[in-house]
């Protein structure tokens, strides 16, 4: 068995810092001890180096950009790799922040031996922007120390010996404390290590280094668990002629869509999002999503919203093929199996019905949910949101606001209300521009209604909402 | 930092009744109150106020500054009424003070709650309030109708408690007084209003928030509902006042600010009395114990002028009831040296003959022209301040005898404020407003706060480039002047003690300080003196413990005892050392500005040694004093006095005034100052530059100079140093002080060079250098020293063959533990350890402490070199347990290297004893071209030259501004290098990386040939040269 492993040293900043190959200096930091973890060329010329702390860091680059390293997008960085990495190998495993496995070994006759899948892999790694280091080894963790000690090569068994003796063990990526042990043995390569009688190298600096080495030098077996791609939903179909109008196709799109739900009910995941994207001739194919207000896996919902987007749809130009695609999914609750909860189950089936049918009808942008803010300003107080809330927030309890509140308040004259209750001041907001300072009144008009006034900080009178 | 009050105002609100806020915390409720307790109390009498109670929670930290200010602009019928609020769960309780007894009650109930807590928190049940207040009143903001404790509280407190109504202009105020009433008719108990004043302005409330938000560590955004809705928590104008609250709420405020006429001028301060043996009065025993003492520093016959002074003093002393002060000091003292503790006192009170006598200081006021008036002065009405070093190592057993001599009740340490400044602001602001730390971090690292304008620091910190919102930035810039001088909390003293006679704890709350069993109280170095409190300064000095160390080392190998009083005065050879400016380790005179200044200054005698330790300061270097001083004392220029009167106080400095008494003194004869402007000139000297009333005695100053004929220049100078005095000033008495002590320690490294270093070693961590640099310098003055060695070393560093040789400790293994050491101290062999089975026998070793004494080398004398002796130990765990009868198997590790025991000395003693990595590298050939340290001596000066070395100093701004000053060490010394700003700018990576540099510089000497510097014009990291030689990399130093 054959093992491909690249070390993709940049991956975080090739991945979300578009200037990392630019002039500008740039650097990233790792969030809990503020040490430069990655320097472009650029940040590296001013003598900014891995591990330096931020604050020498920017004595040497005073125009220095430093961004945090988020560990999610890490992983999504990786994931990515994988996924370019995936077509050339069927056994791909992740190896800590920035490394990948591939099995090699049954891929070597399909895609022409060893050096062609390296030199493919290379050219597709550095196609999508990332600069990575390849090696090849019998063994897994053989070829990640290659890597990672910057060895760009390939090697048998016998070659692997040999070139354990240039590999300096610091580039095992063991403990510091253990390298510390190591180096205060006098001990300098992987092969001084691998000649120590093994069994004292345990007891003497640390078990799990010896069994490392066994699983470098293949005395030990061990395999990188598998990696397995995010889920994905695609529907293609092909059209033997150009079709001017969906209306002909909609039985075909309903056969996608009722695929999409099976796919989804399958593996216990809604959606919100399912994508159409439509062929043409003579033209750059033309994408719209059908979107639920909510998530949901059930047919009459999508086929509801399908026939909804499709009746709004006018087409740029005919068509010649049709794409239903999804990549994004949500587990379903836990509720939907619990036995005796039937009436919430459809009192919440009715309410996502409900919002995917006002969706459909007003468009998903027009249909908002309606959250609480804790700013004390009336005004900011409702917030409308595309999620509802996970848990409202209770906002300062400084005014006792009528429920009509006006979109804007309206500047009013004064003399013709009778002051009921009043004031109550507000004086807030300074953190924007929109600061308040406000004397609010409850007062009547001849008219007998009862409204909510305020007067701001230059004596203006405003209404700003109805009680009664 | 606050005007007068506005008088029209107050007589213009005089026509309607008064009223007195009773519930206001000021800026001492940490991260609560928005306002000083000064601005509260201006903006309350300007407001036309009756009265004001400062009642911060749970502590009264702020009073004394809201009564000096007070103080300061008396204004008729305005009370000033302490207090202190206390929160449990959503209720408010604020108690209030009568009289002396209820103070006493309230300073115990916050004693109690905060001693509950840990540091800088409390813990308060209304039930506290029965058990510790018997006079004080009670004023409560309820927040639920009928609480379990309310019958005993209304019990307790029948015709002391009242309920507050405190209304914000919110729409919880109407069920808030609805509530208030209802329990009032319910209980019987009389309503006052308050306004629950968080802020003396409204214009605070920006601040106010923030400050709530970084209380909760979250951004103002994220904690609105935690903000006050509106800014209605300030003094409010009075007729404000009137128009929300009801005239009968109103008018009980008057009430119960009639029942409070407790002010803080009561408090007087009673001198423990413990100090004084039974039977004797305490004027009697002081005169006794000083000419006991004068007798021992004099001999039998007591010089008539020193009696005469002794008799002054005592005079004065008597007149101003000082003498527990000075006995409780003679106390202390005595118990210091009873227990073989070294100390010494500093400062003023080195001006007192009696201080002498009492052996409480060491300087001969006979010997140097000081002035009792400094220290004690009948005009000035506060206690004198004695400041005493003890031995750093040994100061808790002082500190522990004086709460055991005097009661836990009765002493404690002042507090400290730790007060916002620039960077800490900015940090805690830009959190709270949720500005891009990253970026604020970056303007902090390159701002170069050292060189900046302290006045516009705010404009030049706070740019675009913190934020694009230029509204956000706008607050942020007001916001940071407004908090910067906040106090943020209360820590420690470094060593003031307040002793009283009655319990402490009825003057000012104690409360927990981090330490284990240290107890701190609210107030701070200016409150006590404020109110005349004394406070004794129970200070730490690291070379007190090494001299002692070293003389009990001399005394063992000779044979005969040593002490400071056995060091003979003024010898040449020791003066002859300072010269040169050879004063690695010694006290004060070791810094590298001081060692440029040795050989030009050329000290010859004690008082020109006071000069040295004073003259290397901002008071005379802003002052341009320098260069006068040494011109002249080496007969370069005439000493020349401007004016007549003045010689009696710039003779003994060839004219020169280079001590802050002389600059006062200059004043008062020079230009006329009254005795209280000269004492305003001495409090004030920080803020000489800022405008106001040191303005004021600026101006009369150079005006009264230059009329009498004085130059404008020497008249600039004179302020220049005054402001330089503000930084960091050396008084003569002080620098008289330290001058004992640096000339001890010169003496004792000259002659006992062994002994000292043994000492020096034994007491660190103290002093400029690091434990490497001690004994490199040592062994270049032929000390010999011995490497750690597990069957010779001790846990201390040890002389060896009658004191002539040093034998490394234990301690200087980086990462052994003392337990560790002494269990192999205690259990080695007579014969000593034969191998390292003998080692694994030791019961309770462990194999951390085996495999760092074999990197350390101390496994030598067992046979083997350091790598194999640390294969051997590494298998402790193995041979130690199931396989104990097994003999260990034999496995052959190579040597190390002589770069590799390099590396490893340094990485586990810091040093090498018989190596050095500059002498490696030149056996290497890569310095073929550098001249060694001790050969620049012999090079011309103006020549350029190479040198190279480890950099061991790096004085350095934080930014590009200003010079950077290195010294370079190699294996035959150091080297001194000084780099100008625009070299310093282009070549910043190798100043700020480089761990071994070559220069390219030149040599540049003065005529004496004792300073010698290298002004660097190109450097080069070589340190990686040493890597390069290396099989690994490793870290140096």
């Amino acid at each position: 068995m054959n093992w491909l492993y690249a070390h993709l040293p940049h991956l975080y900043a090739e991945t979300w810092l578009p200037q990392f190959h630019t002039g500008e200096p740039v650097a990233l930091i790792r969030d809990h001890n503020h040490l430069i973890e990655d320097a472009n060329d650029a940040a590296k010329a001013c003598g900014v180096d891995v591990d330096m702390s931020l604050n020498t860091a920017f004595c040497l680059c005073p125009g220095l950009q430093v961004t945090p390293r988020d560990p999610c997008r890490q992983q999504r960085a990786l994931e990515r790799a994988a996924v370019i990495a995936s077509r050339y190998s069927a056994w791909l495993g992740l190896d800590a922040a920035d490394g990948l496995y591939l099995e090699i070994a049954s891929m070597k006759r399909l895609l022409g031996g060893v050096a062609q899948i390296q030199h493919r892999l290379q050219l597709a790694l550095q196609q999508m922007g990332y600069s990575a280091v390849i090696a090849v080894a019998p063994q897994p963790k053989a070829a990640r120390l290659l890597a990672r000690a910057g060895q760009h090569r390939c090697c048998d068994q016998e070659q692997l010996i040999q070139a354990l003796a240039d590999i300096p063990f610091t580039a095992l990526g063991i403990e510091a404390k253990t390298e510390l042990r190591l180096a205060k043995l006098g001990l300098a390569t992987v092969q001084d290590l691998v000649q120590l009688p093994s069994g004292d190298l345990s007891y003497r600096v640390d078990a799990e280094l010896t069994l490392y080495l066994d699983q470098i030098s293949g005395r030990k077996p061990w395999l990188p668990p598998p990696f397995k791609a995010a889920e994905r939903f695609h529907w293609y179909m092909d059209l033997e002629q150009e079709f001017e109008s969906l209306e002909p196709l909609r039985f075909y799109l309903a056969q996608g869509v009722g695929q999409f739900c099976r796919f989804l009910q399958k593996r216990c995941l809604a959606a919100q999002v399912l994508r159409l994207k439509l062929q043409h001739r003579h033209r750059a194919p033309s994408c719209v999503d059908i979107k639920l207000a909510n998530i949901d896996n059930r047919p009459e919902s999508w086929q509801y919203m399908l026939n909804s987007t499709v009746n709004r749809l006018e087409l740029a130009a005919p068509i010649t093929a049709m794409q239903l695609s999804a990549a994004l999914f949500e587990p379903l609750d836990d509720r939907d199996l619990h036995l005796f909860n039937n009436v919430s189950q459809e009192c919440d089936q009715k309410k996502t019905q409900l919002l995917n049918r006002l969706s459909a009808r007003l468009g998903i942008h027009n249909v908002h949910f309606l959250q609480i803010s804790t700013d004390p300003r009336p005004e900011f107080q409702t917030i409308c949101a595309s999620q509802p809330a996970a848990q409202a927030q209770r906002p300062a309890a400084a005014l006792v606001a009528p429920l009509w509140l006006l979109p804007q308040p309206q500047p009013v004259a004064i003399d013709r209300y009778i002051i009921q209750r009043g004031p109550v001041r507000l004086t807030s907001g300074w953190w924007d521009r929109n600061a308040a300072h406000r004397d609010y009144y409850v007062a009547g008009d001849s008219g007998l209604t009862t409204q909510w006034l305020f007067r701001d900080s230059d004596g203006t009178w405003y209404q700003h909402g109805w009680f009664a | 930092m606050v005007g007068s009050p506005d008088a029209g105002s107050r007589k213009q609100s005089r026509a309607e009744p008064g009223f007195v806020e009773l519930h206001c915390i000021s800026n001492y409720s940490f991260l609560r109150g928005a306002s000083h307790p000064e601005e509260l109390v201006h903006q309350a009498m300007t407001a036309g106020y009756a009265g004001l109670a400062l009642t911060d929670e749970c502590s009264v930290a702020g009073v004394v500054k809201a009564w000096q200010q007070l103080q300061q602009q008396p204004v008729e019928n305005f009370s000033l009424i302490i207090g202190s609020e206390f929160r449990y769960r959503n209720e408010c309780f604020v108690v209030l003070a009568t009289d002396k007894l209820a103070y006493s009650e309230l300073c115990r109930l916050i004693s109690a709650c905060r001693q509950a807590a840990p540091k800088g928190d409390y813990v308060f049940h209304p039930r506290d309030l029965v058990q510790y207040i018997r006079r004080g009143l009670l004023l409560w903001r309820p927040a639920t109708a009928a609480p379990d404790y309310l019958p005993a509280l209304t019990a307790h407190f029948r015709g002391r408690f009242w309920l507050l109504v405190e209304l914000s202009l919110t729409d919880a105020d109407e069920p808030h007084q609805r509530q208030v009433e209802t329990i009032a008719r319910d209980v019987e108990l009389p309503i006052v209003c308050s306004n629950n004043v968080h802020m003396h302005d409204p214009k605070r409330k920006m601040l106010q928030d923030t400050l709530t938000a970084i209380r909760l560590n979250r951004t103002v955004t994220e904690i609105k509902q935690h903000l006050l809705p509106n800014a209605e928590n300030y003094l409010r104008p009075l007729k404000n006042v009137r128009k929300i609250y009801k005239q009968a709420y109103i008018l009980e405020s008057l009430v119960i600010a009639e029942r409070c006429h407790f002010r803080l001028e009561e408090i007087k301060y009673l001198y423990p009395k413990t100090c004084v043996p039974a039977g004797l009065c305490a004027r009697d025993y002081l005169r006794q114990a000083t000419y006991e003492g004068a007798r021992r520093r004099y001999g039998d016959t007591v010089p008539e002028q020193v009696k005469a002074t002794i008799e002054k003093e005592l005079g004065i002393i008597a007149e101003l009831n000082y003498e527990y002060y000075f006995l409780t000091i003679y106390d202390i003292v005595k118990q210091a040296r009873k227990m073989g503790i070294l100390c010494q006192g500093r400062g003023s009170a080195a001006n007192s003959v009696v201080c002498y006598c009492l052996h409480i200081t060491e300087v001969d006021p006979t010997e140097v022209s000081l002035l009792f008036e400094r220290f004690i002065s009948r005009r000035r009405n506060e206690p004198p301040d004695i400041d005493v070093d003890f031995e750093n190592a040994r100061r808790e057993e002082v500190i522990q005898y004086i709460y055991e001599k005097y009661g836990r009740d009765h002493c404690a340490i002042a507090a400290t404020v730790i007060t916002y400044r620039a960077k800490s602001a900015l940090r805690d602001l830009a959190k709270a407003l949720g500005i891009n730390m990253l970026q604020l971090e970056n303007v902090i690292a390159n701002y170069g706060w050292r060189y900046r304008d302290k006045h516009n620091w705010v404009d030049e910190v706070i740019t675009p480039a913190l934020s694009l919102d230029n509204h956000m930035l706008d607050c942020f810039k007001q916001l940071l002047t407004e908090l910067v001088g906040f106090p943020r909390h209360l820590s420690q003293h470094v060593g003031g003690f307040v002793i009283s006679e009655p319990p402490l704890i009825d003057l000012v709350p104690i409360e927990n300080a981090a330490m284990a069993d240290r107890t701190v109280i609210q107030w701070d170095k200016e409150d006590l003196e404020a109110l005349g409190l004394m406070k004794v300064d129970v200070l730490a000095l690291g070379m007190l413990t090494a001299l002692r160390k070293c003389f009990t080392y001399i005394s063992t190998a000779s044979g005969k005892p040593v002490a400071m009083s056995s060091i003979p005065r003024d010898d040449p050879r020791v003066y002859g050392m300072l010269q040169k400016a050879d004063t690695v380790g010694l006290f004060q005179v070791e810094s590298r500005a001081q060692m440029n200044m040795l050989p030009r200054l050329r000290p010859e005698k004690y008082y020109d040694l006071v000069v040295q330790v004073a003259i290397v300061r901002p008071g005379p270097i802003h002052g341009d004093m320098v260069h006068p001083y040494l011109r002249r004392k080496h007969g370069e220029e005439r000493v020349d006095v401007p004016l007549k009167e003045l010689e009696p106080i710039l003779n003994r400095t060839y004219g020169v005034p280079i001590f802050q008494e002389q600059v006062i003194a200059l004043a008062i004869k020079g230009a006329d100052f009254t005795p209280d402007e000269a004492e305003e000139l001495r409090r004030s000297m920080a803020s000489w530059k800022r405008e106001g009333h040191m303005h004021r005695l600026r101006q009369k100053l150079t005006d009264n100079l230059l009329r009498k004929g004085v130059s404008q220049d020497y008249v600039e100078r004179i302020c220049r140093q005054i402001e330089g005095f503000g930084e960091y000033g050396f008084p003569e008495s002080h620098a008289a002080s330290f001058a004992l002590l640096a000339y001890a320690s010169a003496w004792l490294k000259y002659y006992h060079p062994t002994a000292f270093l043994c000492a020096l070693l034994n007491s660190q961590p103290m002093g400029f250098y690091r434990p490497w640099q001690l004994i490199q310098d040592a062994q270049r003055h032929g000390v010999t020293v011995l490497p750690v060695d597990i069957n010779r070393s001790e846990w201390d560093y040890t002389l060896e063959r009658r004191g002539e040789v040093l034998r490394l400790g234990l301690r200087s293994i980086k990462g052994l533990s003392e337990p560790a050491a002494e269990l192999i101290c205690r259990h080695r062999p007579a014969r000593g350890y034969a191998a390292v089975e003998d080692l694994f026998a030791i019961p309770g070793i462990d194999k951390d402490t085996l495999e760092t004494l074999a990197s350390a080398n101390a496994l030598a004398p067992l046979g083997g070199h350091r790598f194999q002796q640390r294969w051997n130990t590494s298998g402790f765990d193995f041979y130690r347990g199931l396989f104990a009868a097994q003999a260990p198997q034999g496995y052959q590790i190579r040597e190390p290297s002589r770069i590799e025991d390099l590396f490893e000395d340094h990485a586990m003693l810091g040093f090498s004893l018989h190596d050095h990595p500059m002498a490696y590298l030149r056996d290497q050939g890569v310095l073929s071209d550098c001249i060694a340290a001790e050969l620049l001596g012999e090079v011309q000066s103006g020549t350029e030259l190479y040198i190279a070395g480890v950099v061991i100093n790096r004085q350095r701004p934080k930014t590009s501004a200003g010079v950077t000053f290195l010294t370079l060490e190699d294996e035959t010394g150091s080297m001194n290098v000084i780099i100008w700003l625009q070299n310093a700018l282009r070549q910043m990576e190798e100043l700020v990386k480089a761990r071994i540099l070559k220069i390219y510089g030149l040599l540049e000497q003065d005529k004496s040939g004792g300073v010698i510097h290298v002004i660097a014009y190109r450097l080069f990291d070589i340190s990686s040269q040493l890597e390069r030689f290396s099989s690994k990399s490793r870290d140096y130093h």
